[in-house]
């Protein structure tokens, strides 16, 4: 079990969540659902996640199947560096994007697809001498600082959501680029922010 | 295009029927609740995604009791061996399993999206109806009573107005057994993915098991009765056709009408599912019972290439050539279990695997075994499970393609030949076998490399030098063997594997190949067997078209593959 990359998985599940996440909001919005605006934001997001998830990253060991067609957004993802690389940060991203659409039934199947991709990544990218110990190292960051980084970081996102419905959308995506590098700061895989 | 009718009409047909059946069922309940008198108050506050609902539920029901079906593997081998009498046809059918399997669950899929969007639009037209204070006919519908004392006759499951559809989804058995249903239903679509499952099988094969949240969910899912109907007796009292006009003055002491009564259904998807949960149950029991029988290792040998090659001997078992059986090692991991083709013939007084380091399991395994101070490892085994090469000596001429590892089950076939020429069996209906294994490397061949001496010198001594026709294919080859072979052209024995036969470089032309047995074999029905790669399946399967001819009685080319 040692050598599974839970991280593919972890792929697979958020791009069946974007998908999920796009037909829910399809549902909401074209049925005029009660608060169907969730269902706007729902589609973007999903669109958004399906795109960041469709090139399929390169196995440690043995050769990967690429998907068809995915070097063209290949060229676009790399683009961002370090903040699609690192599981860590989709973790924390798909978390952030997944909690708006759980306001609305429709899209809260998506919401829990993409919780438990985000879960996945979350449990790849913690640093495997700390899975089950409680030793502290100097360069590391335990494993309960980051549940909590993740905790305090939801209540920023959901804050955020709450600006961002005043329509104003430019200062709460600085908010939530200054929350990310903020609160990574001191982990081994930040972003040079 | 006539070949692949002959060799798929039975694939079509049974995929038609099953296809048909969906459809037929689909129209069917659609057209019961979008008529029937029972459902008109329910129809007046949703519309017709009531009918699109309950018709994929129905779909939902028949898919999920064909989805466990074919896994049986047990109840598979059995119809493979009573079914010998069959045509050939028929028992192909069931090599085909794994795929049937995938197409019912893609409907599962399909009908479960249908079925979900369709109540969303349900639950948000109850909300509206729950809001609507307008005094029109859906808002008095709604505000029917949940008193149970009165009979619950209520028609929304909404009970109050400041209750969101989030909520009742949540505190509703039908809505909490819906979402575990679905998210289950995901987890195991995305671990299910061809590249998941070839790369890191355990993933696959723990988060399967979500399927027991998914079985019992779908019993206990309309226990609580939200889909509403009249009930029979508020028919009669006042059909809805004359008393929905009325429904202003149902509360009217002197109104002929009064206000309808409402009565949910009984659960109906355990009715569906019950019978194959029960044969899969009892599948489950028999392997675990299989697998508790003692297993005793009775040699143990390590061939180059991180080959691991073990004999085995279980009282009670017996096999037929190419079978497969599931191997669990306890010591490694207790509740993992992995395929390998059986590479002994049935005339041996053992069975035996040849294990080759693929991944985790397989590497820890051979390493346990590879410990010289340690006790050996028990092992538990289960099965034997036929597939397609059962079928070999059913054909007049047979091909059998292996390509690397995937030469394991044609082993068993060709040692079998091997026993059966010693006992001078002359029931073989097979009269000329080509064999073709390809590789990689050298180093693999060597387990293999003594079968086919042995073979060469039997069929020498049986004076049957024509029977077994054997080619091997090198692809891994670089300039230095090559420059080798041809300076030992002269040579009786190849000089890499010791053999009569040379070693040819590069991949087989299947067009030559194929020409050449049609027009050794004008009348014959050819069967050819693969074990190997997907492309490789494909180019076999297309010469198999092209070189079998229309006219039944001239040669005909049958193509098998295993899968796992």
């Amino acid at each position: 079990m040692g050598q599974i990359e839970w991280a593919m998985w972890a792929n697979e599940q958020a791009l069946a969540s974007g998908l999920i996440l796009i037909t829910g909001g399809i549902v909401a919005t074209a049925g005029r659902f009660t608060q169907w605006y969730f269902g706007a934001y729902s589609i973007v997001a999903g669109v958004f996640v399906c795109l960041l998830e469709y090139p399929r990253g390169k196995r440690k060991k043995g050769s990967t199947m690429e998907r068809w067609g995915q070097k063209y957004m290949t060229s676009v993802v790399k683009l961002f560096g370090p903040l699609t690389r690192n599981y860590y940060v989709r973790a924390v991203l798909h978390l952030l994007l997944s909690v708006p659409a759980g306001f609305l039934l429709a899209t809260i199947l998506g919401t829990a697809c993409l919780a438990i991709a985000s879960g996945i990544y979350l449990l790849v990218s913690v640093p495997p001498a700390h899975r089950g110990k409680r030793t502290l190292n100097q360069t590391q960051v335990p494993a309960c600082v980051c549940r909590v980084k993740c905790a305090v970081l939801s209540v920023c996102a959901f804050h955020v959501c709450k600006w961002s419905l005043s329509f104003t959308i430019p200062s709460s995506c600085q908010a939530l680029i200054w929350a990310v590098a903020l609160f990574s700061r001191g982990h081994p895989h930040a972003p040079w922010l | 295009m006539g070949n692949w009718v002959v060799n798929h009409w039975f694939s079509v047909l049974f995929l038609a029927v099953w296809l048909g059946l969906n459809v037929f069922l689909f129209v069917d309940a659609f057209l019961k609740y979008e008529t029937a008198d029972r459902y008109y108050y329910t129809r007046k506050i949703l519309g017709s995604t009531l009918a699109c609902a309950r018709a994929s539920a129905l779909c939902l029901n028949f898919n999920s009791m064909l989805i466990l079906l074919p896994v049986c593997r047990s109840l598979l081998s059995f119809l493979r061996g009573t079914c010998s009498f069959c045509s050939r046809t028929l028992r192909k059918q069931l090599d085909h399993n794994l795929t049937f399997h995938k197409l019912v669950a893609y409907m599962i899929c399909l009908h479960t999206a249908i079925h979900i969007i369709a109540h969303l639009f349900n639950f948000d037209r109850y909300s509206r109806s729950r809001q609507a204070t307008d005094g029109s006919l859906v808002s008095i519908l709604s505000s029917l009573s949940h008193d149970e004392t009165k009979g619950g006759s209520w028609l929304n499951p909404i009970q109050f107005r400041n209750m969101t559809v989030e909520y009742v989804t949540f505190t509703s058995i039908a809505g909490l057994t819906g979402v575990i249903m679905t998210i289950a239903l995901i987890l195991m679509v995305t671990s299910a993915t061809e590249f998941i499952r070839r790369s890191y099988f355990e993933v696959f094969w723990y988060t399967h098991h979500l399927f027991i949240f998914y079985i019992l969910g779908l019993g206990i899912h309309g226990i609580g009765g939200i889909v509403r109907g009249q009930t029979e007796e508020s028919i009669n009292e006042g059909h809805p056709h004359k008393c929905a006009e009325y429904f202003e003055m149902w509360d009217d002491h002197d109104c002929r009408c009064r206000r309808p009564e409402f009565e949910g259904q009984p659960p109906e998807s355990w009715k569906w599912i019950l019978a194959p949960v029960i044969l899969y149950i009892c599948e489950r029991i028999l392997r675990f019972y299989r697998s508790q029988q003692k297993v005793v290792i009775t040699k143990v040998v390590m061939h180059p290439s991180k080959v691991l090659e073990l004999q085995m001997n279980k009282r009670g078992f017996s096999m037929e050539v190419g079978q497969y059986i599931f191997v669990n090692c306890p010591s490694i991991s207790p509740l993992e279990w992995h395929p390998f083709t059986l590479t002994s013939a049935p005339e041996e007084d053992f069975f035996s695997i040849h294990i080759r380091a693929a991944g985790d399991w397989t590497e820890n395994l051979i390493r346990a075994f590879e410990q010289q101070y340690s006790p050996i490892p028990r092992i538990e085994v289960d099965g034997p499970f036929g597939t397609a090469n059962e079928d070999v000596f059913q054909y007049e001429v047979a091909v059998l393609v292996g390509a690397g590892i995937g030469v394991t089950p044609f082993a068993s076939i060709l040692k079998s030949i091997w026993y059966k020429f010693q006992c001078a069996d002359h029931n073989l209906k097979t009269k000329k076998i080509y064999f073709y294994w390809i590789c990689r490397e050298t180093g693999a061949f060597s387990w293999f490399n003594d079968l086919l001496t042995s073979l060469e010198q039997e069929m020498e001594e049986l004076g049957k030098v024509g029977f077994l026709n054997y080619r091997l294919f090198l692809t891994g080859w670089d300039s230095n063997i090559v420059g080798h072979a041809a300076l030992n052209f002269d040579k009786a024995t190849d000089i890499l594997t010791g053999l009569k036969q040379k070693t040819s470089f590069g991949r087989p032309m299947w067009d030559n190949e194929f020409s050449t047995i049609a027009t050794s074999h004008p009348k014959s029905v050819v069967g050819v067997f693969l074990c190997g790669p997907q492309t490789l399946a494909k180019s076999l399967r297309k010469c198999c078209h092209r070189y079998s001819s229309l006219d039944p009685r001239k040669v005909q080319f049958y193509f098998n593959k295993e899968n796992f």
